[in-house]
């Protein structure tokens, strides 16, 4: 009798593995897609969103008739190589820390001559999507040294460790506690284990290309705090302290721009 | 008479072999879903046969089942929204008048409708399940056949946000 | 604002009698018009519902795509290398708007 309820285990313990044999981490599905794609269609939407970028990195815009090659992104004007690697960090000219889409935001309007309230944010996504395709797969180097920089970094902690909201929720709740685990379906990383590494991404599901900062704003709503303005010192400051600490854990970044679920 | 000499497979064997036949049979349908296709999951005959006479101006039953139309699609797709699909038709070019595809649960069930003009019976494409359902492939041929291949995608939710 | 559209070959130079895929890709959102906005408004509906891919202006495929087709959409087409030629393609969606792309498929 025994034997026969080992036999009955047995089988239902391997009914369980097919039944969970298929993907229930969305990760490994949009690696999947990603793959498929690939080989069927040979091209990824990320593409699209890159070549649109470079057209207009390079094409002379605006009241003053420029393109955007004279914007230095920290290594040199136009210098682009690399370049995701060290934002944010601060410039002298505009006296600020700037990551990837203020700096482009903060070009448009001194080289091009755009009014802020002109700019669109679908232009500024395609610029961030091709500079950062220059920075694939390379390490982050993000160490904060000057005052300004320090000073962004300390409130980017302060932040991802402010409750806020009426779920009385933190980034560290999740990222911190839950770090190498799932909250429901999602794995979750902390910024030491490379959080933010995989940011400008097209998402699948959203058939959107998100920056960090889009992907900073989608964190805010889904746990109930009202997401801030775009281009403003909260996703700065949140976006040096996770990119530093994702220096310290010596991470790299995905291929640029990133594809997920 | 004594019972245990009746039996003509002793009941070790008989409940080991049911226990296999059963997960061989799941597991069958799991790695071949043309072999389960008696009940395709999510099927919804009557909406299909709505999108089917509005398109092709035939039912269900004017469609073939044909082992030429090769149709593939993720089994599960963890978002219905981008859900990619490959149909290729082991005919000669010059047979093949258009490809269309269809989704049983879809409001529409239409996908898209491939005209095809001298190339190879060959289309991959990304379309929305709205839930899970069947995705079937109707090939149309230049002779008036209508041939069919189906495989059910399951849709489901992904995960925090 | 014209539609973008980004055309591939697989392989990119391939030999005569050789297969080739024709991998298109077009930037479009393909709103179905049964989605929500946050103030609970229906987004009106605006898809690309027709493409034409021609080879030296004769007309080799037209898809027509409609809501259950997905975002940002790809499609890809396959055929023998016969010849080089000018592979073009054009579509245009529910509100008029239109995108061209032409690209060169050169025999190795």
């Amino acid at each position: 009798m025994s034997r026969l309820w080992r036999l009955a285990a047995t089988a239902l313990a391997f009914l369980a593995l097919l039944a969970f044999a298929q993907e229930d981490d969305p990760y490994k599905e949009a690696e999947k897609q990603k793959r498929q794609l690939l080989e069927q269609s040979g091209v990824l939407p990320s593409d699209l969103f890159v070549e649109q970028g470079e057209r207009l990195f390079k094409t002379k815009r605006g009241p003053k008739q420029a393109s955007l090659e004279a914007c230095d992104f920290g290594l040199g004007p136009g210098k682009l190589e690399g370049a995701l690697t060290q934002l944010p960090r601060y410039f002298a000219d505009t006296q600020r820390v700037e990551d990837l889409e203020t700096r482009i935001v903060s070009c448009m309007v001194r080289l091009q001559g755009f009014r802020l309230e002109e700019i669109e944010r679908d232009e500024v996504k395609a610029l961030v999507a091709y500079v950062a395709s220059k920075s694939s797969e390379m390490p982050i180097n993000v160490v904060p040294r000057t005052s300004q920089e320090i000073t962004m970094y300390n409130i980017g902690r302060e932040l991802w460790y402010h409750r806020a909201g009426d779920r009385d929720m933190n980034c560290a709740i999740c990222h911190e506690s839950y770090a190498g685990r799932k909250v429901r379906l999602s794995p979750v990383r902390s910024p030491r284990q490379g959080l933010s590494n995989e940011w400008p991404a097209y998402r699948f599901e959203a058939d959107k290309l998100y920056t960090l900062q889009d992907r900073i704003a989608f964190c805010y709503e889904s746990i109930g705090i009202a997401a801030p303005e775009f281009y403003s010192e909260p996703y700065i400051a949140l976006s040096i302290y996770m990119l530093a600490e994702a220096t310290r854990g010596k991470n790299r970044f995905t291929e640029m721009p990133g594809f997920t679920r | 008479m004594r019972k245990q000499e009746v039996k003509v497979v002793d009941r070790r064997t008989f409940v080991k072999a049911s226990v296999g036949a059963l997960a061989g049979t799941l597991l069958a349908n799991r790695l071949n879903p043309a072999l389960a296709q008696g009940a395709l999951e999510g099927e919804d005959l009557a909406n299909l046969e709505k999108g089917l006479r509005q398109v092709l101006g035939k039912g269900f039953r004017d469609l073939t089942v044909s082992p030429q139309v090769r149709l593939v699609a993720p089994t599960i797709a963890e978002s219905g929204a981008n859900v990619p699909v490959e149909i290729e038709a082991n005919l000669p070019a010059d047979q093949v008048k258009a490809i269309h595809c269809f989704s049983d649960k879809n409001a529409n069930p239409l996908l898209f409708s491939v005209i095809l003009n001298g190339i190879l019976p060959y289309y991959a494409t990304r379309v929305r399940v709205a839930e899970t359902a069947p995705v079937r492939a109707v090939v149309e041929t230049k002779d008036g056949r209508l041939l069919l291949a189906s495989q059910s995608v399951r849709v489901t939710v992904g995960g925090c946000g | 604002m014209s539609i973008n559209i980004l055309v591939r070959f697989t392989p990119a130079r391939p030999k005569a009698g050789e297969e080739v895929r024709i991998q298109v890709v077009v930037q479009h959102p393909m709103e179905p018009g049964t989605r929500r906005d946050a103030s609970g408004n229906l987004i009106p509906a605006n898809y690309i519902n027709d493409v034409v891919v021609t080879m030296d202006g004769q007309p080799i495929a037209q898809v027509k795509p409609g809501p259950g087709t997905s975002a940002n959409p790809l499609f890809a087409f396959k055929m023998k290398a016969t010849k080089s030629g000018q592979v073009k393609v054009t579509c245009k969606d529910l509100n008029g708007q239109t995108g061209e792309r032409t690209a060169d498929l050169t025999l190795a």
